[in-house]
């Protein structure tokens, strides 16, 4: 019975960094800026709801200014941070270092005004039901599969169906030549950066009315998404999506034999593993040079 | 910038004064250069001429040293590529630069109108442009092959996939690099065809090739670079039949 709970709980789970982690993956695939950031924006995002709902306004006014707060990060952030230090030809690492930076002082800014303690939204359907007998699932955990399904197909529609989701792939593909074509690279990388802060908003949302969250929950957030980019194989969104479950899946499974605080090291067991036996990741293609 | 059509002969864009160096290397030498609407200008030199270094520069691909490009009577200084690529100036790349797992179409969406970027664009909009990639397929000949993707497809496919993209974007002023270089003969009339419909059609075009016989059966005037110098610009027939320029072309063998 315990391997089944596990099972369920880990799909949950998988099913947010899922979500999380295609997020991480779409921006980095098309602008090819590391945006470490990306975590803060969970945290931005999660910590807006529970302001929000937790002061009384409901459920549909926390998710739009949970929306909100997540899609303005991740544009300013854009515009105010990475576009400046592109503009004079900054490396990958001061991209890295100052997104990083902004991931901190998010961080701390969150600790100054909620705490540094963790916090957590009791709703409704927070509650546990015994589906078959020693086996709780909460509606949250299905509500995250369904949004995570519902979310990636959507998005998966978005990038092969319509003429802005090309465009966001042709960005990947060759950032200097969609210029060839009267294409505005900016505006293009800001659609990638509200499409994937968005898609952080349900897992940021469900993850504070479940496992609950502190000001830190961020760099756990980025590490798996990282990890999920990596092990899906970088580029590839159906490979980040499986990644993510999979982490999803070991983390929860792997409480049948350790101990609940071994969890992350599983996670980078599945990297380091990836890394050696199959660099180019779940569904990546192996890099021509 | 608003897209005009000037008339046969009007100089769509002039070309003042350009240089580029590289390094020490001198890659283009204060070249001027009128291309005049509806003339089909063949650019012609050695490899390493600076040919495709000056398409670089007149598109603001790359950052002129000195010079002054127009473009429909506006200079073009400080103004982004993209922005020159919505006004009217299209170009293709020797290497092709196709989206490789894109397919067909996709390629081609790519190079549609992108003005309202991000924002949907209305249903005549879009069954405009669904029409207009579809005749750009079917005179390509790629119609067939249009959920294929782009690295899946045979040389010859692939020259008219880049051909299809710069058709979709209805520019005005065309700059095709090599576009026929290697094609079968069959390919190359094919090729032909579509760029004297073009031409025909209002389309102004500037092409880089070597093979002697496509510059002399489509140029109304052939434009010769050697080491970054325009050494001449007129009449195809001159200009080729000037033993000092063959000799160049050609080396010492001629």
């Amino acid at each position: 019975m315990l391997a089944i709970q596990l099972a369920i709980t880990g799909l949950q789970t998988g099913a947010l960094y899922a979500l999380t982690a295609v997020g991480f993956s779409l921006i980095f695939g098309s602008t090819r800026i590391f945006h470490f950031a990306h975590g803060a924006t969970f945290v931005i995002a999660a910590y807006l709801f529970y302001w929000v709902y937790g002061t009384g306004w409901g459920l549909v006014p926390g998710v739009l200014a949970a929306t909100l707060g997540a899609v303005l990060f991740g544009l300013v952030l854009d515009r105010l941070v990475y576009v400046p230090i592109q503009r004079h030809e900054g490396s990958f690492f001061t991209v890295f270092v100052a997104s990083f930076g902004v991931g901190i002082a998010v961080q701390n800014v969150i600790g100054m005004i909620f705490g540094r303690g963790f916090t957590s939204v009791s709703t409704p359907l927070s509650r546990s039901a015994e589906i078959i007998p020693g086996v709780y699932v909460s509606p949250l955990a299905w509500i995250a599969m369904l949004c995570t399904a519902l979310l990636l197909g959507a998005l998966h529609f978005f990038l092969r169906r319509t003429h802005t989701g090309t465009a966001l792939r042709a960005l990947a593909d060759d950032p200097e030549l969609v210029r060839t074509f009267g294409l505005n690279p900016r505006r293009i990388a800001a659609t990638a950066f509200v499409v994937g802060s968005a898609l952080v908003v349900p897992a940021a949302i469900i993850t504070s009315a479940t496992t609950g969250l502190n000001p830190t929950i961020g760099h756990h957030v980025m590490l798996i998404s990282l990890a999920a980019t990596i092990v899906g194989g970088i580029g590839s969104i159906s490979g980040t999506m499986l990644a993510g479950l999979l982490l999803g899946l070991a983390e929860s499974l792997a409480l049948l034999v350790v101990d609940s605080q071994w969890t992350e090291a599983v996670t980078f067991a599945i990297l380091f593993a990836f890394i050696i036996i199959r660099p180019s990741g779940l569904l990546g293609r192996i890099a021509a040079h | 910038m608003t897209k005009t059509s000037p008339a046969l002969g009007e100089p769509l864009m002039q070309i003042r004064n350009l240089d580029k160096s590289f390094g020490g290397v001198k890659a283009v030498q204060d070249v001027s250069m009128d291309l005049r609407a509806g003339i089909v200008t063949t650019l012609v030199g050695p490899n390493g001429a600076g040919k495709t270094t000056f398409f670089n520069l007149i598109t603001g691909n790359l950052a002129r040293d000195s010079g002054q490009v127009t473009w429909l009577g506006q200079d073009t200084a400080g103004l982004k590529p993209y922005r020159l690529a919505r006004a009217g100036v299209g170009r293709t790349y020797q290497d092709l630069r196709l989206f490789d797992g894109m397919s067909v179409w996709e390629n081609v969406l790519n190079a549609t109108e992108h003005g309202a970027f991000p924002m949907p664009i209305s249903r005549a909009h879009r069954r405009g442009r669904r029409e207009r990639m579809e005749h750009v397929l079917e005179r390509t000949g790629l119609i067939d092959k249009r959920h294929t993707r782009a690295i899946d497809l045979a040389y010859a496919e692939r020259k008219f996939l880049s051909m299809a993209r710069i058709m979709a974007t209805e520019a005005q002023l065309w700059l095709l690099d090599e576009p026929a270089s290697g094609l079968d003969p069959n390919s190359y009339e094919r090729f032909l065809t579509i760029l004297r419909e073009d031409v025909a059609g209002g389309v102004t075009v500037c092409i880089i090739e070597h093979n002697l016989d496509i510059v002399v059966g489509i140029s109304d005037r052939i434009a010769f670079l050697d080491r970054g110098k325009l050494l001449a610009d007129g009449d195809p027939k001159t200009v080729l039949n000037d033993p000092e320029l063959a000799r160049i072309y050609f080396g010492d063998r001629a």
